[in-house]
């Protein structure tokens, strides 16, 4: 069976959660630190198996923090998946949110955006109130073109999980034909072998 | 108090004359050495006394100023040479924009008469000034501190934030902008600096100059060595390999005529210490070593071997693009590691307590440092009664770091220092190779000490590679 590996890169403002949110994903823990990621951070996860093989999701978590722009081109390069993260309550990360996804639009056209909404339990738990209106949200969503738009909370784990198995899942389903012809390539080039064989004796 | 030296070579003790300002205030100026003219003179005192009650002002009006454990620690000033805060150790910097001012006033006054300010000693307070190209960094203490032992410290913090940004950034940037609000940069690195300034507070190995080895039979340490030599051999653009366990050393593996100063190790020890994330990712972080290459960033892969083999193991490049092979890189090494269980000698290794210094049966003997000198290794036995609470393990180090600097003093020959103290009896040695200071306790007699001296000495050179690193390995 072959492995799948999903490249992703987690990118948004400083102190919107990108490690805490990663951090759920992969051990299911919330670790409340204001510490911030100097350059990158690598981590991969198997997310499921599909027909087609293990699917495992490769994560970079970057650093939101300005003097590591430069670096950080060189982690969204390629990249499959790009989860672009904005604090639900903090319109600041939202307008460097939108620098992200048309950096990714300019530099990596292949790449499939999903924006990510982080904090959630501040709007439910606190009752802050949410930065970005609906309204916006739907019309800044539909001229960029993102994949989809999560509202996450790496406190209680809501959305996590689903938001990185829809990933892993977009992927596959984008990709189908190439794993498919793949495995096609395999039996053909293993039955023109066996015509030949037929040939010769 | 009672001073006695052994052997005394010391060939002069007047301090050498310096070019440079030494300005010592106890209200007003008595004495400043070689400053030009007499209005600089009352524009100084001056500017130190608004200095001091600005101060004063902010540490009687403001709560917070209350929590600054002003009485034993330093304050810690970074300003730019603009006179925008940039950092201060405790408390917010908007508030003390004040005080910013008048620091680099009293900085720029002295450098306009083409002078340089270093120190400014007042009645309660002692400032020490280290000016670089774009940066100013300020230390103040109430305790009378170590005047070059402040100044150690200043040029480390600096290196400190060049490594964050590197010498080129912070010289572009100030040059293109001189208002620039550096902590635009330095936001989310605070917590470097932080635990930098206490690492020189807390470590022998800062005025030690020198690092700590986490004790191992030199096969095993060799046998480490040859699985990372081996799983990297192919590698292009792998300057080092290091392998640490907490604040010591395991094996560094250089590549050919590379080396690596014990100033630019403690800064990456600095780094893995205060960045938990490693523990559960791979890291690939840009770091810049002052001494190694001030201009630009290596790259590290840094990451811990296991979950039940905490030490830390970084892959230093300066190919951007390498991450993948290095991550595979620590696999195989990993691997390698544990086929061998050497994993299980270094987790083993690491959960040992440290060396004691009771454990060498020397009588009297309370605690020491043993340098080797060649390599910039010490060893540093664990703290015991006396010295189990902080207090007094702070005032053991303080005392190291005198006796440190009083046989290491530029344009002395000092060799052997024997000196009672209230508390304790000092030695220091400074001999071929080796640097040794001995806590005693305080009626030791001379030729007890030099006794002990030479037992320890040869408790340690039977233990010598073990305790140290002794081969170089090269990629």
């Amino acid at each position: 069976m072959i492995n799948i590996k999903v490249k992703t890169v987690l990118l948004g403002n400083s102190k919107v959660g990108k490690t805490s949110l990663v951090r759920r994903f992969i051990e299911n823990k919330f670790i409340d630190s204001d510490v911030s990621t100097i350059g990158g951070a690598f981590v991969s996860k198997e997310v499921f198996s599909s027909s087609y093989g293990e699917v495992s999701l490769c994560i970079w978590d970057t650093a939101g923090e300005e003097k590591y722009e430069s670096v950080t081109r060189a982690f969204y390069r390629n990249a499959n998946a790009a989860i672009v993260c904005y604090d639900v309550t903090c319109a600041k990360s939202w307008s460097r949110a939108k620098g992200w996804v048309s950096k990714l639009r300019q530099f990596e056209e292949k790449c499939v955006i999903y924006l990510c909404a982080t904090k959630l339990d501040l709007i439910k738990e606190m009752s802050a109130s949410k930065a970005v209106s609906e309204d916006v949200l739907s019309a800044y969503i539909s001229s960029v073109n993102i994949k989809q738009h999560f509202e996450t909370s790496s406190k209680s784990g809501e959305n996590v999980d689903i938001m990185f198995k829809t990933i892993a899942n977009d992927y596959i389903q984008l990709n189908k034909e190439n794993f498919a012809e793949y495995e096609n390539l395999c039996l053909t080039s293993n039955d023109s072998e066996k015509t030949c064989c037929f040939k010769f004796f | 108090m009672n001073t006695n030296l052994i052997e005394d070579n010391k060939c002069d003790d007047q301090n050498m004359e310096t070019e440079n300002w030494n300005v010592e205030l106890s209200g007003e100026i008595i004495n400043s050495r070689q400053y030009t003219n007499e209005n600089l003179e009352g524009e100084i005192s001056n500017l130190t006394k608004t200095l001091n009650s600005t101060l004063n002002f902010v540490e009687n009006e403001e709560i917070y100023w209350q929590t600054w454990e002003w009485k034993s620690k330093q304050h810690i000033f970074i300003l730019s040479s603009a006179g925008k805060p940039i950092y201060s150790r405790y408390g917010n910097e908007d508030d003390l924009v004040t005080l910013f001012g008048v620091m680099q006033a009293i900085v720029s006054v002295v450098l306009d008469s083409n002078d340089e300010l270093y120190f400014i000693h007042t009645s309660n307070k002692h400032f020490s000034f280290l000016r670089k190209e774009s940066l100013l960094l300020v230390s103040v203490s109430q305790l009378p501190s170590n005047s070059d032992l402040s100044i150690m410290r200043l040029n480390y913090i600096y290196n400190q934030i060049i490594s964050i940004l590197t010498l080129t950034q912070l010289t572009r940037i100030f040059q293109q902008y001189n208002n620039f609000d550096l902590r635009r940069l330095l936001s989310g690195s605070e917590r470097l600096i932080n635990s930098f300034i206490d690492f020189t507070e807390n470590e022998p190995g800062f005025f030690l100059n020198s690092v700590e080895c986490l004790p191992l039979s030199s096969s095993v340490r060799d046998n480490i060595a040859q699985a990372i030599i081996s799983s990297c051999q192919k590698i292009r653009n792998l300057l080092f390999a290091i392998l640490l366990a907490e604040n010591q050393l395991i094996i560094i593996i250089r590549m050919k005529k590379y080396f690596l100063l014990p100033s630019d190790l403690h800064l990456i020890f600095n780094l893995v210490s205060s960045s938990q994330s490693f523990r559960t990712a791979e890291g690939w972080t840009p770091i810049c070593l002052p001494y190694f290459d001030a201009s630009g960033y290596m790259q590290a892969h840094v990451s811990y071997l296991s979950e039940e083999c905490q030490a830390c193991l970084l892959l230093l490049t300066v190919d951007r693009e390498l991450f993948f092979i290095l991550s595979e890189a620590k696999q195989k090494i990993v691997e390698k590691l544990d086929r061998n269980a050497l994993l299980q000698q270094i987790k083993e290794a690491m959960k040992k307590p440290k060396i004691f210094a009771s454990e060498f049966n020397v009588p009297k003997l309370r605690h020491f440092i043993y340098k080797n000198k060649n390599t910039n290794q010490f060893v540093f036995p664990q703290y015991e009664v006396p010295y189990h609470i902080p207090e007094k393990q702070n005032s053991l180090l303080l005392l190291y770091c005198q006796l440190c600097q009083q046989l290491n003093k530029p344009f002395t020959s000092l060799k052997l220092l024997f000196q009672q103290l209230k508390t304790e009896t000092v030695l220091g040695w400074d001999t071929k190779g080796i640097e040794l200071y001995l806590i005693f306790e305080p009626f030791v007699t001379k030729p007890e000490a030099i006794n002990a001296v030479n037992k320890l000495l040869k408790y340690i050179k039977k233990d010598e590679d073990k305790l140290f690193i002794v081969n170089s390995p090269t990629f």
